[in-house]
C-alpha cells in the first residue's frame, strides 16, 4: 500500500500586543517547532504585527521570545526541536519577566 | 559616618516617648548586610519569645538596604520587620518606593519602634530631628487623605509618609503600610502592628547625602550592572507592561490561579493584562523607585462608567490574580477600583483577595449565605460582592469583620470543611503562584518563614525559558537539564541557592528583579558594588552568599524559638490535596519530553509525599534535623551564630549534630 504524507494544521498565536493575532499553517508531517518559526516569520511577522505596535514580534530575537506549546514552554519539550503533531497550538510571546 | 550609612539607629519608644538615636554599630551590621538581615538580628536580641504580636511588646523595625539612598541600580529596597500577627512567627515585608533613602538622607538608617503610645500619634523625621506628634486628627483617615493631610502640616510636598489605613488602625491582620500613597509593605500585616502601637504614619524628609568609599570602582560596577541588565529582554517588557505584562503567559502555561485556586486559567485573560492597560488607555504613567532602572511601577486610571474617577498605582500581577481572576472576574476597571479601595484602606492586595474568593466559595457551596453576608449575593465576579466585602473587611463592619484575620481564622469560625478551600499556610494566604505546576515554587513556599509566597526565593530559573535561567540552573546543579519546574529532582538545590541571593539582595537593598529575575546582577556584581560603597573588601561573591545564608538561618532560628517544627512547612490544603485540572486539550507533554529530562511528577498537585522527598533533601542541604526540622549546632556554628545555637539549645531546640 502507498504511504501517503497529509499536511497537520498547527494553531498560532502571535501576542503582538494585548490580544493574539490568530493563524493558522499547514506542515509536513515530521516538522518541527523551528520550521513553524522559520515559516512563520518569513511569511507572517511583518504582515501581522499592527501599526505602531508597542510589541512589533519581528523586532524581537529569537532567544527573547517565549514560545508555548499546548500549553508548555518548548524549553520543557524539546526546544526548537520539539515535533509537532496535528492540532498544536502555539503562542508566541516576547519574553516577560516578574510578578 | 561609616561609608555607606548614614550612621545612626533610631530608637523610639512610644509608650514613654523616649527617642534613643544610637550609633550603628558597621561590623555588626555587616556581618547580616543590612535591611532585612540586620532587622532580623534585631528581632532575635530584643524581641523575647512567646509576645502577642499585637501588643506593646512587640517591635517595628524599617531597615534601609546598605546601598539605599546611593546610585546603585534598583537600590530603593527597606525591610519592615517585626512578630507577624498573621501566622505569629517571623515577619518581613520589603517595599520599594523614595522613603527608605529618605530616611538615610535625614540621617539614620535603622528606625526601631517599641511599645504603644496612649493615644494615635505619627512620627516625623526632618533631618536628624525626630518629633512624635498628635494623630487624633489623622486617625481614621484613609491612605490618601493622610499622606495629603502630612505634606500639608509639613508644608512640604516633598516629604516621604508611610502609613496606614483604617484596616491598620482596626488591626486587619493582612493590613499594609503604604509609602508615599503607592508603595506597599504589604504582606503579614505590618500594618497592623503599626495600628496596635497607635502610630498612623511616619514622615520623613532629609537633605544629607550617602558617600561611598571608591567611587570610580562603584560607578564601575554600576555601570556593568546596568548593561548586563538591559541585556535581558524582560527589562523592556517590564518597562511597557510592569508585573502583569505576564498574565496572558501565565494563564497559556494554565498556572493562573483563578477562581480561588480552583484553576489554572480563566477566559479572556488578556483583560486583565499590562498589556491591555496600555492599549485600552488606562495607564497614565509608569514609575521607579529610587535608582530604578526598569520602572515596572504603574499609574492607572478609569475615566468612564461605573468606575469613573478610580485611580492609583497598579495594579500589578498578584493583584490582577487576587481581585481579578481569583474572584472570577476580568473586568479590569472592576480591578482598577478594588486595587484603589484596598491601596486607600492599606491591605495587601494578595490576602484582601483571597479572603473574598474564600467567601465566594464558601457562598457558592452554602457554607456561608445571605443571612450571613447581609443580604449580599458573594457570586463570583459580582462587583458588589467584591466592592462591598473590600470595604466591611477594612472598617471592621458586618459580614467583613470576619474576614479581616484571613482566610484562616475565617475559615475556622464558620468551619463545615471551609479550611479546605482556605488557601494559606502558616497562617498566610498563598501568593499567586500555581505552585502544583512548578515545584521548586513549591518548595520555596512551604518554607518561606513567613508564609507560602514568593517573596523569599524567587526560582524562576527552573522554567528554563531564558539563557541566563538555565545558566544558572547549570551552576547550581551541574546541569542544565534540571531546570525544568515538573520534578522534584535538585529543587532543594536551587531552592537554597536563590534562598541565600534573595537574602543579600533584600539586605543589600536591591529589588530582585534586578537579581533572581533576571539574572543580569549576579553575587559578583552585588559584592563589588557593596564592597567600593563601604570600602570593606571581605565581600567576594561567596561570602555575599554566605552572609545571605546566615540571614536565612536566623530567620529560621526566630521561628524555631517560637515554636515552629518540620510541620509548619507546609503548602495550603487544596494544593497539597486536589489535582490541578487540565486547561489545555493537549496537556499530556510526556510523548515530546527530551529524553535527559529529570524524572516528570505524574500529577499537578503538592502533595504530601513530594513535598516530603524535597523537604528531606532541602534540611539535608541546610544541615537542618530533618524529622523535626530544628537546626543542628554546627550549621549555626559554622554561620557564626554560635550564640543563637546557645540560646536555642537552652530552650531544647537545637539538634544534635
Amino acid at each position: 500500500m502507498k504511504k501517503t504524507t497529509r499536511p497537520i494544521t498547527v494553531y498560532l498565536k502571535l501576542f503582538t500586543g494585548a490580544f493574539p493575532e490568530r493563524i493558522s499553517a499547514q506542515m509536513k508531517l515530521g516538522a518541527c517547532v523551528r520550521d513553524l518559526m522559520a515559516q512563520v516569520k518569513k511569511e507572517n511577522f511583518k504582515n501581522l504585527s499592527r501599526e505602531n505596535s508597542p510589541m512589533p514580534l519581528q523586532q524581537v530575537a529569537q532567544d527573547d521570545l517565549l514560545l508555548i506549546l499546548n500549553g508548555r514552554p518548548i524549553q520543557n519539550l524539546q526546544g526548537y526541536d520539539t515535533p509537532l503533531e496535528d492540532g498544536d497550538v502555539l503562542a508566541v510571546f516576547p519574553v516577560m519577566a516578574g510578578g | 559616618m561609616p561609608f555607606a550609612f548614614a550612621g545612626k539607629v533610631l530608637h523610639v519608644n512610644l509608650t514613654t516617648g523616649k527617642i534613643t538615636p544610637k550609633p550603628l554599630d558597621e561590623k555588626k551590621v555587616l556581618k547580616y548586610l543590612g535591611a532585612r538581615g540586620f532587622n532580623a538580628r534585631l528581632l532575635w536580641d530584643l524581641l523575647p519569645p512567646g509576645v502577642d504580636p499585637l501588643g506593646p511588646e512587640n517591635l517595628l523595625i524599617f531597615g534601609t538596604g546598605t546601598l539605599t539612598g546611593t546610585s546603585a541600580p534598583t537600590s530603593g529596597r527597606t525591610t519592615v520587620s517585626c512578630k507577624g500577627p498573621a501566622t505569629g512567627l517571623y515577619l518581613k515585608t520589603s517595599v520599594g518606593g523614595h522613603w527608605g533613602a529618605e530616611l538615610k538622607f535625614a540621617g539614620y538608617d535603622y528606625l526601631v519602634i517599641e511599645g504603644r503610645a496612649a493615644k494615635p500619634v505619627y512620627l516625623v523625621i526632618l533631618d536628624g530631628a525626630v518629633k512624635i506628634r498628635d494623630a487624633a486628627e489623622l486617625w481614621g483617615k484613609d491612605v490618601r487623605e493622610t499622606t495629603r493631610a502630612i505634606e500639608h502640616a509639613l508644608g512640604d510636598p516633598e516629604v516621604q509618609v508611610a502609613c496606614i489605613g483604617p484596616a491598620g488602625e482596626n488591626r486587619v491582620l493582612f493590613a499594609s503600610i503604604m509609602m508615599n500613597y503607592y508603595n506597599a509593605a504589604a504582606r503579614g500585616g505590618v500594618g497592623a502592628v503599626m495600628g496596635s502601637k497607635n502610630l498612623k504614619a511616619v514622615a520623613v524628609r532629609g537633605h544629607g547625602k550617602i558617600r561611598v568609599a571608591r567611587p570610580q570602582e562603584f560607578r564601575k560596577a554600576i555601570m556593568e550592572s546596568i548593561e548586563v541588565s538591559y541585556q535581558d529582554f524582560s527589562a523592556k517588557t517590564s518597562y511597557l507592561y510592569g508585573t502583569s505584562a505576564s498574565v496572558a503567559v501565565i494563564n497559556e502555561l494554565g498556572s493562573f490561579p483563578s477562581f480561588n485556586f480552583r484553576s489554572g486559567r480563566i477566559d479572556n485573560a488578556e483583560k486583565i493584562s499590562g498589556p491591555y492597560l496600555v492599549e485600552a488607555g488606562y495607564l497614565k504613567r509608569r514609575m521607579g523607585c529610587s535608582a530604578c532602572i526598569f520602572s515596572c511601577h504603574r499609574y492607572c486610571e478609569v475615566a468612564s462608567g461605573p468606575y469613573t474617577g478610580a485611580y492609583g498605582g497598579g495594579p500589578e500581577y498578584e493583584t490582577m490574580s487576587a481581585l481579578g481572576a481569583g474572584c472570577g472576574t476580568v473586568d479590569v476597571e472592576l480591578v482598577i477600583k478594588a486595587n484603589e479601595l484596598c491601596n486607600l484602606y492599606g491591605m495587601d492586595t494578595i490576602s484582601a483577595g483571597s479572603v473574598v474568593q474564600w467567601a465566594m466559595e464558601s457562598y457558592e457551596r452554602g457554607v456561608i449565605t445571605e443571612k450571613d453576608t447581609g443580604g449580599v449575593k458573594l457570586e463570583w465576579g459580582s462587583r458588589e460582592a467584591i466592592l462591598s466585602l473590600l470595604e466591611q473587611v477594612a472598617l471592621h463592619k458586618g459580614f467583613g469583620a470576619r474576614l479581616g484575620g484571613g482566610v484562616r481564622r475565617a475559615a475556622k469560625s464558620v468551619g463545615k470543611g471551609s479550611e479546605k478551600w482556605a488557601v494559606e499556610a502558616k497562617g498566610l494566604e498563598q501568593s499567586r503562584v500555581e505552585t502544583r505546576t512548578a515545584f521548586g515554587y513549591a518548595l520555596a513556599f512551604a518554607v518561606n518563614p513567613r508564609g507560602p509566597d514568593h517573596l523569599h526565593s524567587q526560582v524562576l530559573a527552573e522554567f528554563g525559558t531564558r539563557p541566563g535561567g538555565r545558566a544558572l540552573v547549570a551552576k547550581i546543579t551541574g546541569h542544565e537539564r534540571y531546570a525544568f519546574p515538573r520534578t522534584l529532582e535538585k529543587r532543594a538545590d536551587i531552592v537554597r541557592w536563590h534562598e541565600d541571593c534573595y537574602a543579600a539582595t533584600d539586605a543589600v537593598g536591591l529589588c530582585s528583579f534586578a537579581t533572581t529575575a533576571r539574572y543580569g546582577v549576579t553575587p559578583e556584581l552585588l559584592a563589588r558594588m557593596l564592597s567600593a560603597a563601604t570600602g570593606i573588601d571581605f565581600f567576594e561573591s561567596e561570602s555575599l552568599l554566605l552572609a545571605g545564608r546566615r540571614i536565612v538561618n536566623l530567620e529560621k532560628a526566630f521561628n524555631v524559638r517560637e515554636g515552629a517544627t518540620r510541620e509548619h512547612d507546609c503548602l495550603p490544603h487544596r494544593l497539597m490535596n486536589e489535582v490541578l485540572p487540565q486547561t489545555s486539550a493537549k496537556d499530556d507533554d510526556r510523548s515530546k519530553a527530551a529524553p535527559d529530562r529529570p524524572s516528570p511528577v505524574r500529577e499537578s498537585i503538592n502533595s504530601r509525599a513530594y513535598l516530603d522527598r524535597m523537604l528531606d533533601e532541602y534540611y539535608e542541604l541546610h544541615g537542618w534535623e530533618k524529622t523535626t526540622g530544628l537546626p543542628r549546632c554546627k550549621t549555626l556554628g559554622d554561620l557564626d551564630l554560635g550564640d543563637v545555637a546557645a540560646e536555642l539549645d537552652r530552650m531544647g531546640k537545637l539538634a544534635k549534630d
